[in-house]
Parts: structure tokens; C-alpha cells; sequence
């Protein structure tokens, strides 16, 4: 059941810092944009679930919680 | 004559103080109010403002008034609609000093409502720490809207904000901006126009409410069936794309506030890495995360059941003194009886719970206050996930082990209703305090007391095992669960994580007095009647069958020379028999023989009702050694009941029936009472109550049978 989400979610390392670049999902994109982030935000990797199953990012000042599938959506640059 | 009072609301985003600024303004006048179809909590409360009454709302938290969540729809049900019971004649809208460009996009939605609006900025105390400085007045002119800095945690200025708030009251007007914040565009003004001219023909709306209505009008039960169908008509005729114009909106609101903050915030140089980040470098990382969090858990466990005791002791002392004080004073009949055994011992046998419920609220409300509880969130949602439960319903689960109902009230937190409700039905599987004394008498049947494996003694690890049993019914029933509810709302996990913050104390003593208030007057009702109701079963019986029980016990007593306490136990056994209790039980035994019970467990399962830990009462009383809670001679007294036939009635068949029986069966009517108050009506707990109870005997029948 894990695998089933890890399969389209981001590989993302501890400690990348990178820029924003594009939401793909608009429900994720209007979640973040009622918090101030947008496109062009810095992003960071504070932490790394087990199996990339979920994300602690640190975006534009904010920390954010997430799942995999959410996690998915960002599309970073680093 | 009274004056219609004046309606305020507080509004914000999650995080921003307002609860502290509400219970600083209305201090120990407020209640939750529920709003209908949606089990978030809105609180209420009383102020008065330069000699007029007013009521202040504590509207949930919310981002911005494209909801996310319920709680956040109910901002948006309350705000667009002008005819809402708490449809504010005035908003507080509360926002972080210190996090300001994330604060503000509701602010500039409020104002396009033409709502008049006082700016709080809030935590002024952490911002003059951290040397932030701002330019008030420019904020206010740009804006159009007064601002006040106040600090809710220490109360700074906050007389400037109700004296503010006090010329509100008198002219409202003078608190509305005079030109929208947000311009709309070309294909939303022509939305707008439709919308004045075919959904609401008959009365104005500010355009930006009738633009929100356009955008949500299938999420908004105010609207009547007409006018949702010219709405859908509408949007579906201009081609609007709600998602799209929504983002366009909330960016273009950035984009012009943005800017407006750089010029009058300013931040000292060199960036604050924070105590926040060195801390969740431990506390969220996947190893010691979870590690701290069970370490914080068994802490918080012993707290219930170490510092309670002492309290609990107290409470049980009091009330059994009181009882025994009214029996002396009261002439004997059945009034006295009613009042001590019936009354006094079902008030005694609820505000015992207080002090577990206060110290569990007290230590979540903590952890809740410095914002850790959202990172529990963060670390298990994933695990809890594949059970169709959320992150939060960890919180429910472990305070399960020392009592449902603080347990199943701790759920409020999880916002998603499907994973609220299930997190609620599973609760009571996991073994609490209250079952203890009955696996401890049980046990003994099953595995002998100097029996040991290795280094572990053998009733230790069937204790255990139990447990574990507990947990394994509560991750299956919720797996069952999450494939046959409907779900109310997506499961989405996008969530805030704040920053660290001392707690305030006076939010976590209104917390703890909040909530032990609710069980009290809410549970507490529901289980008094029934332990009247069941006072009444166990010591009233046909006509003249409990005079004769009596008599006959007397006589037998008698005619073998039994001591005083001897001859009241034997009375008390005979007289229970005898009762309409103990007809129950035999009516029942028919139904339970299949599981190895007889009439004398069948009593004991329908008092267990009223708490499980009443089994052990009900077994002493039935075998007639009074009420003594000395586990070995009860036992001994068990082991010598024979069947008809010369078994032994409590064979380790018919034990570990019970067992089975008292793990997964639902037999507790307090639980039953506040899953009641939780889910806003009977059905759940009826549903709880049957598929457990189900579970149960399936589970106990099997047993006995396999074993017999």
C-alpha cells in the first residue's frame, strides 16, 4: 500500500534547498497560495519520511507538513 | 428597554492568538456552541462595550475564505451569509506581528465584504524580542482599516483595542472601507452582475459576497434550491473556472499587500535560525521522533495514573462518608436508599473521573499550547493512514489505555469528519484503567500465578497479550471502517507547522475547565439516570420476592449460626437473586449460555454497563462477601460455583470467554453518553454498541466452544 504513492512521489534529500517553480495540482496550489506561497518561494527539506511516504518542508519561512502525493504536486528546483 | 446586542467576531488564521484574545476579552463567560451539520465548535461569548451588550464569536481559524476543511467552511458559511444567526455586526480580525505577510489575505477578504474590521496584530510581546519594528499608522492608512498592536499573552494594549472596539460598537459604519481591496476582473464582474440580477433580484450584497456565492455556491446550505441552480447556470454560461479565478484573486491580493508590508515591517538583519528548527531537527526526525513521542506518551500515562490516584481517593472517600452521613441522618426507607446508593453513588461514580480528565486535558492542552501536537500529526499520519485513520487519532488511541471519554474527547482535533468518526468508534477497543480489575480476577482462572516463561511471569504476558488484543480489534474494526463509511471531505494533509511557543496557562486552564465542565453536566446527566435506573433493578423485585428472599436468608443464616456480616452478605446474595436484576439475568441466561455464562455473569454483564470495573462489585455481592474488593477471596468464592452438572462454572473456558468478552464488548454507558455528545446523536453509539458487542460474543462463543 506504501509503494502504491511512492511510485509518482518526489525523491527529495534532507537539507536541499531549492526555488519553487510550479504547482501542478491546483488544490495543493490554493491550500499553499492561502498561505502566502507561491511560485518563486524557497523551499527547504527539513525532514524525510520513511520510504518518502511525507515531507517537513520549510517554505518561504513557513513549516509545512505533507504527504507524498501533496509532496508530488511541487515542482523544485534545487 | 434591552438592546439587541451587538454581534463581534474574531477572525484569523490558525495560529494567531485568537482563542487567547477571546478568552482574555470574555474570560469564564463563554460556551462551545455547535453549528448545525458540521461537529466543529464555535465558542461564545459575553462583553459588554461602553453600557451595550455584545457577542463575541470565535470563529474557527481559518486562511482565507476558500475553505480547505470544515472548520474553515463554517468562516465561509457564517461570513456570506448576512443573515447568519452570528453574521458579525463587527469583526476583530487577529494576525502574528511577527509572520505578517502570511496573516493578511483573509483581512483584505473581510474588507471586500464590507464588514467593518479592526486590525489586531497580535504577539507585539515576541516581536519587540525579536527588535521587529512597524509602522503602524501607514499600515493602517494603506489598508484602510485601524490597527492596534495588543499581545494577548500578556494583555498589552489591549484596553486601546476595546476602547477601539467601544467607538465600533457606537458607528459601526465609520470601521468600513470605502473602496474594495480587490479589483475584479472583467469575467468576474460580469459573473457579479448576474448574479445581483437573477439569484439575489431582491436584495443588495456586496459584490465580492455574491463573487464567493458564484465560487461555492454548491457548499453553501443557506442558498436556496433556485438560487443554486441560477448560480451552477451562471457559471457554467460565462465559463467561469472557480480554481482559476481563485488563484488569480489570491495572488493578486499578494501582490498588492506584499509590498505594502516590506515598506512598513522592519526586521532586524541576520536571519533568526530558530529554536524552532534545532528543536524539530529532533523532535519530527523519523527515528527519535517517534521514539520522544512514546517516551512523552508513557509520561503522560503515568501522570493519569500516579497523580490521579491521590484526587480519586479523595473524591471516593468523600462520597462514600457522604453516603454513610445521610444513611444515619435519613430515616431508613427507600428515599434513603435511593439517595445514597442510588444517587450519591452514581455522582460519586462520575466525578471519580475528574481527575484523570483533568490531568490528561491538562498535559494535552500543553502539549497543544507550544505546538507540538501538530508534529505528532506530521509523524504518524502516514501509519495511521492505512487504517483510515488520521495523524491524530494517535492522541485518542493512547489516552484510550487510561479512559475512553477523555479519549474520544481529544478527537475534536481532527478536522476530517470520516477519520474523526472512526478514530471515535475504535477508542473504546483499547483496554482502560477500569478493565484492569477485571482481567485481574479473570486471569487467574487462565494461567496460574507462579507460572513462568524465561524471566516473564506468565499472567504478566496474558495481560499483555489482552491489550495487545485491544489494539489489534481497534486497527482492524478501523480498517473495516474506512472501506464502508462514506467519507465527508477528501483526506488532505497540508498542514501548518507553528512555531514554538511557551504556553499560555490561562488557554490551558480554560481548556481543562472546559472540558471536565462538559463531562459533568453532559456524560454526567446520562449517567446518573442510569445508575438510578440500575439502583432500582438490583434492589427492587416482583412483589413479595424480595421480602421472602429475605426472609428465607434470615432463616438459613440462623439455622447455621452466621456472624452479622455473614448473615447482611447472604441477605444481600438472596436479595439480588431475587431482584429484577436478577430476573434480567436469568431472562438473559438463554442468550449468553452459548458463551458459557450463567444468570449470576449475566447480572454482572448488566451492571457492568454502568462501568466494567462494577463486574468485580456485582461478583462479591452475588456470592454474598458484601462488597469487599479483595480479588483472591472472591476468586476463591468463584472457583467453588459448580454447574449443575459438577464443573466448575469458572472453568478456563468460561474464563477466557470473559475476557474476550470484557476486551472487545462495549459496556460502558458513560462512553456511549459522550460518544452521544461527540457525534450529535444516538446512531453511532447504538452502531458502536452493536458491531462490539457483536464482536464480542462471536469471539467469547467461538472460545468457549474451542475450549470447553
Amino acid at each position: 500500500m506504501i509503494t502504491h504513492h511512492s511510485a509518482t512521489a518526489p525523491v527529495w534529500k534532507k537539507g536541499q534547498c531549492g526555488r519553487l517553480v510550479r504547482i501542478r495540482d491546483p488544490r495543493v496550489a490554493s491550500r499553499l497560495a492561502v498561505m502566502g506561497i507561491l511560485p518563486g518561494s524557497k523551499v527547504c527539506v527539513m525532514q524525510v519520511k520513511a520510504w518518502h511516504t511525507g515531507y517537513y518542508l520549510k517554505m518561504d519561512g513557513k513549516n509545512i507538513a505533507l504527504r507524498a502525493r501533496e509532496a508530488a504536486a511541487l515542482e523544485i528546483e534545487f | 428597554m434591552m438592546q439587541r446586542p451587538f454581534t463581534l467576531a474574531l477572525v484569523g488564521n490558525p495560529n494567531s492568538g485568537k482563542s487567547s484574545l477571546f478568552n482574555l476579552l470574555t474570560g469564564l463567560r463563554q460556551k462551545v456552541a455547535n453549528f448545525p451539520g458540521v461537529t466543529v465548535d464555535v465558542k461564545v461569548g459575553r462583553l459588554s462595550l461602553g453600557g451595550r451588550p455584545v457577542r463575541v464569536v470565535d470563529l474557527p481559524g481559518a486562511y482565507s475564505l476558500y475553505p480547505n476543511a470544515d472548520d474553515e467552511r463554517v468562516v465561509l458559511n457564517v461570513l456570506a451569509n448576512p443573515h447568519d444567526a452570528n453574521y458579525p455586526d463587527g469583526v476583530v480580525y487577529v494576525a502574528d506581528l511577527t509572520n505578517l505577510e502570511k496573516h493578511l489575505l483573509l483581512l483584505t477578504q473581510l474588507r471586500d465584504l464590507g464588514l467593518p474590521v479592526v486590525l489586531a496584530l497580535n504577539m507585539a510581546d515576541i516581536a519587540e524580542r525579536e527588535g521587529l519594528e512597524i509602522d503602524e499608522e501607514k499600515l493602517a492608512r494603506r489598508l484602510g482599516v485601524p490597527v492596534v498592536r495588543i499581545s494577548a499573552r500578556d494583555g498589552f494594549q489591549v484596553d486601546r483595542l476595546r476602547a477601539l472596539l467601544e467607538r465600533m460598537v457606537q458607528a459601526p459604519e465609520a470601521f468600513r472601507a470605502d473602496k474594495p481591496f480587490y479589483r475584479l476582473s472583467p469575467k468576474e464582474e460580469a459573473v457579479v452582475r448576474r448574479m445581483a440580477r437573477e439569484v439575489t433580484p431582491d436584495e443588495e450584497q456586496a459584490p465580492y459576497r455574491l463573487l464567493l456565492w458564484a465560487h461555492h455556491w454548491h457548499e453553501l446550505p443557506f442558498l436556496s434550491e433556485a438560487q443554486r441552480r441560477a448560480a451552477a447556470a451562471i457559471v457554467e454560461e460565462e465559463g467561469f473556472q472557480p480554481l482559476r479565478h481563485q488563484i488569480d484573486e489570491t495572488m493578486a491580493r499578494y501582490d498588492a499587500f506584499l509590498p505594502l508590508i516590506r515598506e512598513v515591517v522592519r526586521r532586524p538583519s541576520g536571519e533568526a535560525t530558530s529554536f524552532t528548527d534545532r528543536l524539530d531537527a529532533v523532535l519530527t526526525h523519523r527515528v527519535a521522533g517517534p521514539i520522544i513521542f512514546f517516551a512523552i506518551m508513557f509520561v503522560v500515562f503515568q501522570a493519569i495514573y500516579a497523580w490521579a490516584e491521590l484526587p480519586m481517593g479523595w473524591i471516593e472517600t468523600f462520597f462514600a462518608e457522604l453516603s454513610a452521613t445521610l444513611k444515619q441522618h435519613l430515616p431508613q426507607g427507600w428515599v434513603s436508599d435511593l439517595l445514597t446508593d442510588g444517587v450519591v453513588a452514581g455522582l460519586g461514580g462520575i466525578l471519580v473521573f475528574i481527575p484523570q480528565i483533568a490531568i490528561l486535558f491538562l498535559l494535552i492542552s500543553i502539549l497543544e499550547e507550544v505546538g507540538y501536537m501538530a508534529r505528532v500529526v506530521y509523524l504518524f499520519d502516514r501509519v495511521l493512514q492505512v487504517f483510515g485513520l488520521n495523524g491524530r487519532s494517535i492522541v485518542a488511541l493512547i489516552s484510550g489505555g487510561a479512559c475512553a471519554i477523555p479519549a474520544i474527547m481529544s478527537t475534536r482535533t481532527i478536522s476530517n469528519w470520516k477519520e474523526r468518526l472512526i478514530t471515535i468508534l475504535v477508542t473504546p477497543f483499547i483496554s482502560c484503567s477500569a478493565r484492569i480489575p477485571v482481567y485481574a480476577v479473570l486471569v487467574g482462572f487462565v494461567v496460574p500465578a507462579d507460572l513462568y516463561w524465561g524471566p516473564f511471569n506468565a499472567q504478566g504476558v496474558a495481560f499483555m497479550g489482552l491489550y495487545l488484543l485491544g489494539i489489534s480489534a481497534a486497527l482492524l474494526a478501523a480498517l473495516v471502517f474506512k472501506y464502508v463509511l462514506k467519507g465527508r471531505g477528501s483526506s488532505f494533509l497540508l498542514l501548518e507547522l507553528p512555531v514554538y511557543r511557551p504556553p499560555h496557562w490561562r488557554n490551558v486552564a480554560l481548556t481543562v475547565y472546559e472540558k471536565v465542565r462538559t463531562f459533568v453536566l453532559e456524560a454526567g446527566r446520562i449517567i446518573l439516570v442510569i445508575s438510578i435506573v440500575l439502583w432500582f433493578l438490583a434492589n427492587y423485585g416482583p412483589p413479595g420476592a424480595m421480602a421472602e428472599a429475605q426472609q428465607q436468608a434470615l432463616t438459613e443464616a440462623a439455622a447455621n449460626q452466621l456472624s452479622e456480616t455473614e448473615t447482611e452478605n447472604l441477605v444481600a446474595a438472596k436479595k439480588i437473586q431475587a431482584s429484577w436484576a436478577g430476573h434480567l439475568g436469568k431472562a438473559i441466561e438463554p442468550a449468553i449460555a452459548p458463551l458459557g455464562f450463567d444468570w449470576k455473569i449475566g447480572i454482572a454483564l448488566i451492571t457492568s454497563f454502568a462501568a466494567r470495573e462494577v463486574f468485580v462489585g456485582t461478583m462479591a455481592t452475588i456470592y454474598s462477601i458484601g462488597s469487599t474488593d479483595d480479588e483472591l477471596t472472591i476468586r476463591q468464592y468463584m472457583a467453588r460455583d459448580l454447574r449443575p452438572d459438577g464443573t466448575p462454572v469458572f472453568s478456563v473456558a468460561t474464563a477466557v470467554s470473559l475476557l474476550l468478552f470484557y476486551v472487545l464488548a462495549m459496556q460502558c454507558m458513560s462512553t456511549m453518553a459522550v460518544v452521544r455528545r461527540e457525534t450529535g446523536s444516538w446512531k453511532w453509539p447504538l452502531i458502536q454498541f452493536v458491531f462490539m458487542t457483536g464482536l464480542a460474543y462471536t469471539a467469547s462463543f467461538i472460545a468457549w466452544h474451542l475450549l470447553r
